[in-house]
């Protein structure tokens, strides 16, 4: 029973888990250290639907965490203290248009299932309220 | 004419009908960044129309909506879903204000 209610909240919990790895990613994409030492690898969501047997589905949920790149990309700046001998810099890849673009799109989505929850429930009292 | 039993019966397919609709919709709303994910539907206002018409059994279906893909395999439109959740809100109260009406007409049939 409810189950709209329930998948509206299994889409809210995975754009929830998106946009915390975007936080994530764009707070750490500067990160530099020494190469050699473990540089932040970027997070992506990977997310697939619930199936149903015998119905439309139950939703959708977070698969796994995929890493981006552990070596990083280097950076030519010999003045950073965290310079190795070649005067390089280990960063993490991050693509911050990328990232952004997936805040817009985990937000829109976040919004439309969050506006699904509350016709659901709307819908869900309605059907409470029939009465002779 | 439909006897209550009858119009009560018909209204409660509609609204089970409505309910499944509404979770097609649910479902395909919350996967519309899944890549690969495929928006299914369910039809029944057909099947209604032909059992009501010649006898038989009405069944509601899930169905693909068949729509154009993206790059990414996905064919959910968040436009079309929001318009689908907006009328299956709508008719669902219809459903429910029918029944009430059906139920205080077997009411009042009964207490006279």
């Amino acid at each position: 029973m409810f189950e709209a209610i329930d998948i509206a909240g299994s889409g809210i919990n995975v754009d929830q888990t998106w946009i915390d790895t975007i936080g994530g990613n764009v707070a750490n994409a500067n990160d530099g250290v020494t190469p050699g030492q473990p540089v932040y690898q970027a997070q992506y969501v990977d997310a697939a639907a619930v199936p149903e047997a015998n119905g439309p589905g139950l939703g959708v949920e977070v698969q796994s965490i995929e890493l981006g790149p552990a070596q990083g990309q280097m950076d030519y700046e010999p003045t950073n203290p965290k310079a190795d001998a070649q005067g390089e810099v280990a960063y993490p890849v991050v693509d911050l248009a990328q990232q952004m673009t997936g805040l817009i799109e985990s937000q829109s989505s976040y919004q439309a299932n969050a506006s699904v929850m509350g016709k659901a429930t709307s819908a869900y009292e309605s059907i409470l309220q029939i009465k002779a | 004419m439909a006897d209550a039993a009858e119009s009560i019966g018909i209204l409660q397919f509609s609204l089970d009908s409505l309910v499944q609709q509404q979770q097609a919709i649910a479902n395909n709303i919350a996967n519309v960044n899944t890549p690969g994910y495929q928006a299914s539907q369910v039809t029944f206002a057909s099947s209604l129309e032909a059992a009501m018409a010649n006898g038989g059994t009405a069944t509601a279906r899930t169905v693909p909506e068949g729509l154009s893909s993206a790059s990414d395999g996905n064919n959910v439109s968040l436009a079309t879903e929001m318009t689908l959740m907006q009328e299956n809100s709508l008719q669902s109260q219809t459903v429910d204000n029918a029944l009430s009406d059906q139920f205080t007409v077997l009411s009042d049939a009964i207490t006279g």
